[in-house]
């Protein structure tokens, strides 16, 4: 009996080595990230109440930016070197091989940003219990960049230029995710309680995670034909 | 605990393999008709060799056997060989960041499910001259070593029907006879190739031998402008 689980650990785990090797998104996504959330400070003004104001938005927003131009990489890498010829002839099911590269995704290029959120957070005036926000919220709403993302990175996998129509066919999607992550954010810093905010920022997670997998192998499918 | 694969296990009992039926293969690409009408029967210990210019089909044919390509209508009895198909095409799919250790370990793992250990390995490469380099990343390869580190997924994953596109391309004489050894072991266990090339490789007896040339199957002129049965006129 072949063992899935086994196949599922060892694409995952190929996946975050390469995103850090060498060329890959790790290093990428993080310093975009680290670079223009600074970016800010210059171009509004260094006012700590503007910045405390708008410093979970800019985080948010840039995030999901920094998420988004490492989104090709996901399996347009394999789709050039032929990789994925191979990993859809492996006994494990298309919508588990996507679940493993979408875990990878997550878990080496989108982690890093979350982990250095609170740094930023204070670099901009955001006080504790905001930034503290700011990094949960950041955590539960951060799986649906990778997974919605994938549908995307899946459908233009085979286009040579894919980056623009990847971001076009991506970023109204990430709206609601969006949305209640910042909410949750200006709700700690208005003395309300952000655990609504979370709660629904968790159900678009979920919601993705239910979907993405599926969508994603379908359009692959269509993709490599 | 670590499930070591056996290769010697492999070695022993042989393959057995069903055999692999084409029945009347119509294949669309890009809407237009590439491959009509092909009958093809590969069984336990045959080698198929697939010829004919560029173009008319050849690699087609391989990836709709592997099921990579839709087909649009025939048969292929693909559900009898489930996870016992290999398939290499132009692509060699390896990472240059990666060593040729880890390479052919990620293919094995993601194969099958199992690991190799180091003795097995070595052995492995030495298939292809290659066990002097299976610590060195693959970046440093010239274009014919990366071809030959595609081709020892071959000896690594123990798979009965082989679907090998142009395995001779950038090979050398040396590597060549390795390759045609190779692919005599494999039907000598009971195996199966479906291997499209242009070279006139080794001699492998008439019995199992067969060559399909695919210009007999390619669409004639007045079928060249068929459309896919599934779209309707506007």
């Amino acid at each position: 009996m072949v063992n899935l689980h086994r196949i599922f650990s060892e694409i995952i785990r190929r996946d975050i080595r390469l995103a850090w090797a060498q060329g890959g998104t790790g290093t990428m996504a993080l310093s975009f990230f680290l670079m223009a959330v600074t970016l800010f400070p210059f171009g509004v003004g260094p006012e700590p109440q503007i910045l405390a104001r708008i410093g979970a938005g800019i985080i948010w927003v840039v995030a999901l930016l920094a998420a988004l131009i490492s989104l090709d990489r996901i399996f347009q890498a394999d789709y050039e070197d032929g990789s994925l010829d191979h990993l859809m002839l492996s006994p494990l099911p298309l919508w588990a091989v996507v679940l493993a590269k979408v875990i990878a995704h997550w878990a080496a290029t989108i982690v890093p940003l979350v982990l250095a959120s609170p740094f930023l957070g204070f670099l901009l005036n955001l006080n504790t219990e905001a930034t503290g926000i700011l990094t949960l919220s950041l955590l539960i709403g951060s799986p649906a960049f990778s997974l919605i993302g994938a549908i995307g990175a899946g459908l233009t996998v085979a286009l040579r230029r894919g980056g623009v129509l990847l971001s076009l066919l991506v970023l109204p999607l990430y709206i609601p995710t969006l949305i209640f992550g910042v909410g949750a954010v200006d709700a700690m810093s208005g003395f309300q309680n952000p655990a609504p905010h979370l709660a629904l920022l968790a159900a678009t997670s979920l919601f993705a995670l239910l979907i993405a997998p599926f969508a994603t192998a379908a359009a692959l499918k269509i993709a490599l034909e | 605990m670590k499930q070591h694969l056996q290769a010697s296990n492999v070695q022993k009992l042989g393959y057995d393999m069903p055999p692999l039926t084409v029945k009347g293969l119509r294949v669309f690409r890009g809407g237009r008709l590439v491959i009509t009408g092909l009958n093809l029967s590969v069984s336990s210990g045959d080698i198929v060799f697939l010829r004919g210019a560029n173009g008319c089909g050849k690699s087609t044919l391989l990836r709709t056997v592997a099921g990579l390509c839709p087909y649009n209508e025939g048969a292929i009895n693909q559900a009898d060989h489930e996870g016992q198909m290999l398939y290499q095409g132009h692509q060699n799919a390896l990472k240059p960041n990666l060593t040729l250790a880890e390479n052919l370990l990620h293919s094995v793992r993601v194969m099958t499910g199992n690991t190799l250990c180091n003795d097995t390995l070595s052995q492995l490469a030495a298939g292809f001259g290659l066990d002097a380099f299976l610590e060195t990343p693959l970046s440093y390869f010239s274009s014919g070593q990366l071809h030959r580190a595609a081709l020892l997924r071959f000896l690594a994953i123990p798979r009965a029907l082989w679907l090998m596109d142009e395995p001779t391309v950038g090979l050398d004489f040396e590597n060549c006879a390795r390759l045609v050894k190779h692919m005599k072991a494999h039907l000598a266990l009971g195996g199966a190739i479906l291997v499209a090339t242009h070279d006139n490789i080794g001699e492998f007896g008439n019995d199992n031998s067969r060559v399909v040339n695919m210009s007999d199957y390619a669409p004639t002129d007045s079928e060249t402008h068929d459309t896919l049965p599934c779209v309707e006129d506007w």
